[in-house]
């Protein structure tokens, strides 16, 4: 049977995410748990309601719909008891205005290659193609090998965004049969990782040597986040690792930003990061963008 | 490329121009005493002897550091009122004109109100709207402004414009040579009169280099020519030869207005101070002693010639949309001959500059309620570059670098740099032209030479001369000196689809605008609304042709153009003007098609919520609409989450399609007046506001009184969230043969997504592959929000912030605020991506 997976955000004629002119898809799921993580919609592998109450317009037309029992209207807006919620959509179903909805869509390969393939132009002019994000892409290998071998057999190439914790064979060959791999190194620290994300980089790392032996092709992006990785003994690191390895093609600073604090909300989960936790300055920014290009480096700012 | 040009001068004199524009009377009022002293004449004779009247006594005026001298008013930014189009609302608004909200003028001085009070009263029975509005029905009339907007330009205040003068005769030949190749013309008619079997066979050798290129095989080919079938001339009408000797009083009279200019130069010149401006102004003097009369002999006197001829034909035909053609094209023999005798680019450069800056000279006033539909002061002239020459290779050359170098810094309302993109187009221009249109907001057009020239094609013309088109007006595709196509009115489609619901009946007046089709309520399926819609088309079009065919008709009997006429060899050689199809078969009238998206939208939504997932009935739909949603707000989210255009979803955007097609094909059914084809565009001005005003809640969920979709394709503000490339996937797969005489996409992008070279070079791809799948036209706005914001905040602060409006550009704090609103709220991609 063909794979289908929750796929919780598509964009088209996307500047970033890799070269050229690129379509970029979100698989929902992720091994790690970053703190500054903006798409937390992309962490639990399991289908999500979410729910915007500045587009409820307390009608109430949910609350009959549950079967749970699980909305009730207060103050002019539905609120949401997420522990009777069993997720049967009936509630989305009779929201108008579009305030409770799925996180993500269960999509079949052969969906969402059709809306792909429709993008090709933009991509053969301008040297684009998919890329597979998420979430972390790697821990559905059965969807991305199937997606891959289609969008190669159409002439379409396709980079992976990873965090590179892949723990099995799979996982490590669908990452294997991408053109290119955009791979997160959000720090050299053990510890320090472990706690920013909640699991090791041993692996991460590993899997990085792996790549660099092979010679797989790739950018490696690099979130900057105030407090949390930003630490110039650790930076110095990084640009060990990176100086060292040719098959890296460039290097993308990822200033922290807070644009995903808002899903956190919605889904009903907390927001990690402190709340006056600012972005890094200009100078900070620049300042590590010229450690790396010291190092020999070709180095981007922003995705 | 790259240029490194002082830029002092430009930058001086684009400051003085940015400021209030002025009203200028002087045309109005020698126009009337003209007028008065020809009563009873012929109307062609009239209108030469008027113009050649305006030209010798309008005011001279040379500004300090002009090079390229001249100017249609008598002011640094003046705006014209042509009372002989419609007068009956000038002096009722002569306060208001320096008032109201929109484009707003320096107030009149009371020397300037009182030359209107004079001469306006003589057009109340004579102007042409009146005229207008003597022949035409109620029924016609009622659905003007209300469904379709502006659809007689002498009710907009201004000529069709839109001229397409081959100017390379004028640098060429020099009006002298012109008038005496009319003569000649008209000597062989005598010739051919006394003895009429002589003179077969003389005609080919009169004429031996100025043949257009499509014009030896249109001769043999079109019975509209003056010979028989055999190759022989016939005679030329009394009327035809009235025509020929109009086109030579206007041509003298261009000749001469280089004279004045030069006259005042020398007087200026005697009392400079600074040698080095004495200097220039001496030289001023000699290039306007020689051309327009004589031909241009470097690419100075190109240029001037080029601005005097284009600045009378705007004088004639005061309106918008008159353009320079390509630009690149002809004045490069010019700019090769004086690069070899020395003249440095740098110097090309200035006077291209200084044309750019010139053409910002200008503006139409608008009486309040036109200003709506045309708002932002701008004479839109184009100056097409690029794309391929005559024989399909590609025509970028070191001028097209220099227009868009000029562009970059002069980058004001009205110069509007046109670019063609072909297979052929080197990527390093394209490149080129992306950086200037980030550095200046956007401004420039993008346009696809392959939907345009085999659009062209279906429509006669012969290959190597689609391959030379240029855009006049805001999107028509002419060919300079061939075709003549001028716009008619925007039609609210949106409007119609209110009338299909309400059994022809528009809501916000209560007037019966269309036919009875029957209570909506009682429809059972969707077909049998879309057969509504189709019948209140099929009676809406028709009247239509009844404006614009009687605003045509105007024109020909009381506002004929001999003067423009003058640049087209076949109106020469048949002696018949433009208006009247003197460059048959090549003429057509357009009406343009505002509002699709909301159409296709609205229909999507109906045929879901109500006939496949029946989830209101119709009865509540249209108690939705008429409430305007108040009451049925959840009515209102349910329409606004069933798929939009523009987002490359197949189903709406077949319906858009559907709804263009059916449209386009009732208008394309004709008729022309005097045989002209009639053909359709999808394209709003500005009318997008004005026939919102006017239009109650629609189905897609859009409240009523806000404006309907911009640009005429542009995806209805806001809705178009799934990339630009989707954006441009839903555009380029409508059918472009439907939409011959333009299309407009709009597209927002935040500067800092193609800020670094990188992303610049991504943009430069989008376009490319857009008008590799089809598409036509494409252009940006690269502002902020923020920035949008802060102007509406601190105008002053943002004097010089230009932004595409609708195909034009205009100054963003001297529109009106639900302009500026509309503006901000088309869909920014942000970080694309």
């Amino acid at each position: 049977m063909e794979p289908k997976e929750l796929i919780f955000n598509k964009v088209n004629g996307s500047f970033v995410d890799g070269y050229g002119i690129r379509t970029t898809i979100f698989l929902k799921g992720c091994p790690l748990h970053c703190k500054w993580c903006c798409n937390p919609e992309g962490q639990s592998f399991q289908q999500q309601l979410r729910y915007l109450a500045d587009d409820c317009n307390g009608c109430g037309a949910c609350v009959p719909a549950c079967p749970k029992g699980a909305l009730e209207i207060e103050d002019g807006k539905a609120v949401l008891d997420r522990g009777k919620c069993n997720l049967c959509g009936k509630c989305i179903e009779a929201c108008w205005p579009g305030a409770l909805r799925y996180a993500a869509q269960l999509q079949s390969v052969d969906e969402v290659f059709s809306s792909i393939i429709r993008e090709k132009p933009f991509f053969d002019h301008s040297g684009g193609g998919l890329t597979i994000g998420g979430g972390e892409a790697s821990s559905f290998p059965d969807f991305c090998l199937a997606l891959i071998a289609k969008c190669h057999g159409n002439g379409i190439r396709v980079a992976i965004d990873t965090c590179g914790y892949t723990l099995s064979e799979e996982s490590l060959k669908a990452l294997d049969a991408a053109d290119l791999l955009l791979y997160d190194i959000k720090g050299i620290d053990e510890k320090q990782h472990i706690e920013n994300t909640g699991v090791s980089n041993k692996r991460i790392l590993d899997n990085f040597h792996h790549f660099t032996e092979i010679g797989k092709p790739m950018i490696v992006r690099l979130p900057v986040i105030p407090g949390c990785n930003d630490q110039p003994e650790d930076q110095e690191k990084v640009i060990q690792l990176l100086k060292n390895a040719p098959n890296v093609e460039r290097v993308d600073i990822i200033p922290f930003h807070t644009f995903g604090s808002v899903k956190y909300g919605e889904l009903g989960m907390p927001y990690p990061m402190p709340e006056d936790a600012k972005p890094l300055t200009e100078k900070d920014v620049a300042d590590y963008a010229q450690r790396l290009r010291d190092a020999g480096l070709n180095v981007q700012i922003g995705g | 490329m790259e240029f490194h040009f002082d830029n002092t001068r430009i930058h001086e004199m684009r400051k003085k121009m940015l400021v209030r524009p002025s009203i200028c009377v002087e045309r109005a009022k020698l126009m009337t005493e003209s007028y008065k002293n020809t009563e009873g004449e012929p109307a062609v004779m009239r209108r030469a002897k008027a113009f050649a009247y305006i030209l010798d006594h309008k005011s001279v005026y040379i500004y300090p550091g002009e090079t390229i001298v001249g100017r249609p008013t008598s002011k640094i930014r003046g705006g014209s009122i042509s009372p002989e189009l419609q007068c009956d609302w000038i002096l009722n608004e002569l306060d208001l004109l320096s008032t109201r909200e929109t484009d707003p003028f320096v107030p009149l001085t009371e020397e300037e109100r009182k030359v209107l009070k004079e001469v306006v009263p003589y057009w109340e029975k004579r102007s042409l709207r009146y005229h207008w509005n003597e022949v035409t029905s109620e029924r016609a009339k009622s659905i003007d402004d209300l469904i379709l907007g502006g659809g007689a330009y002498c009710g907009n205040n201004q000529y069709p414009g839109h001229s397409s003068p081959d100017y390379s005769l004028l640098l060429k030949y020099g009006t002298e040579r012109m008038v005496k190749k009319i003569r000649e013309r008209l000597a062989e008619d005598d010739a051919l009169k006394e003895h009429p079997d002589a003179a077969s066979g003389q005609r080919q050798d009169s004429t031996p280099d100025d043949q257009h290129s499509a014009q030896n095989q249109r001769q043999g080919s079109t019975p509209e020519g003056q010979h028989s079938a055999q190759g022989k001339r016939q005679p030329l009408s009394p009327k035809q030869r009235l025509e020929l000797e109009a086109m030579c009083i206007c041509l003298d009279a261009l000749g001469r207005q280089g004279a004045r200019y030069a006259q005042e130069a020398l007087r200026l010149a005697g009392e400079e101070k600074d040698p080095a401006r004495k200097a220039e102004l001496e030289e001023i003097a000699h290039v306007c002693n020689k051309v327009p009369r004589l031909p241009a002999e470097s690419f100075r006197e190109a240029v001037q010639s080029l601005w005097f001829g284009y600045y009378c034909i705007m004088i004639e035909n005061w309106g918008t949309g008159n353009t320079f053609h390509r630009i690149d094209q002809y004045l490069l023999p010019y700019y090769e001959k004086s690069r070899a005798d020395g003249m440095t680019q740098e110097e090309a450069y200035q006077y291209l500059a200084m044309l750019l800056l010139n053409c910002n000279s200008d503006c139409v006033v608008y009486s309040e309620k036109r200003s709506h539909g045309f708002a932002g002061n701008n004479s839109g002239c184009a100056f097409t570059i690029g794309g391929v020459k005559e024989d399909g290779s590609c025509a970028v050359n070191e001028l097209s670098y220099l227009i868009l170098e000029a562009e970059r810094n002069v980058n004001m309302a009205s110069d509007d740099v046109v670019v063609r993109i072909s297979d052929n187009t080197p990527k390093e221009f394209l490149l080129f032209a992306c950086g200037v249109a980030r550095d200046d907001g956007g401004k420039l057009k993008f346009l696809g030479d392959k939907t345009t020239i085999s659009n062209l094609e279906l429509d006669g013309l012969p290959e190597k001369d689609a391959r030379n088109y240029s855009i006049a007006g805001c999107t028509s595709p002419v060919v300079a000196g061939l075709s003549y196509d001028i716009p008619g009115g925007i039609l609210s489609l949106p409007g119609i689809l209110e009338l299909a619901l309400n059994n022809g009946v528009q809501k916000m007046t209560g007037q019966k605008l269309g036919v009875s089709t029957g209570n909506a309520a009682d429809f059972s399926s969707f077909e049998e609304l879309w057969d509504a819609y189709c019948r209140q088309v099929d009676y809406i079009i028709p009247l239509c042709h009844e404006i614009k065919n009687n605003d045509k008709r105007m024109f020909s009997e009381y506002a004929p153009s001999p003067f423009q006429s003058a640049f087209f060899p076949s109106c020469i050689e048949r002696g018949e003007d433009v208006i009247d199809g003197g460059t048959k078969p090549y003429y057509t009238f357009a009406l343009s098609m505002a509002g699709a998206p909301n159409t296709g939208d609205g229909l999507i939504a109906i045929k879901k919520a109500v006939f496949e997932e029946k989830k209101i009935t119709m009865q509540q739909l249209l108690d939705a609409l008429a409430a305007n949603f108040k009451g049925y707000e959840n009515i209102q989210s349910l329409l606004l989450r069933y798929p939009k255009f523009g987002n490359n979803e197949p189903e709406v955007d077949g319906m858009v399609n559907q709804v263009l097609s059916y449209v386009s094909d009732r208008i394309s059914e004709g008729p022309g007046f005097k045989g002209a084809h009639s053909t359709a565009a999808a394209a709003a001005v500005t009318a997008n506001v004005g026939l919102g005003m006017v239009l109650g809640a629609t189905p897609d969920g859009r409240s009523a009184g806000q404006p309907i979709s911009e640009g005429g394709i542009s995806p209805s503000q806001g809705r178009n969230t799934s990339g630009a490339t989707a954006t441009m996937l839903s555009i380029a797969g409508l059918d472009h043969t439907k939409l011959r005489h333009g299309e407009v996409l709009n597209m927002r992008i935040h500067p800092d997504a193609i800020r670094t070279p990188d992303k610049l070079e991504k943009f430069a791809y989008l376009i490319r592959a857009y008008m590799d799948l089809g598409g036509f036209l494409v252009q940006f706005n690269i502002v902020s929000t923020e920035t949008l914001r802060d102007a509406q905040i601190h105008p002053q602060a943002h004097r010089d912030l230009v932004v595409r409006v609708a195909t034009y550009a205009a100054y963003f704090i001297e529109l009106g605020k639900e302009l500026q609103d509309d503006i901000i709220h088309r869909y920014e991609f942000e970080d694309l991506g």
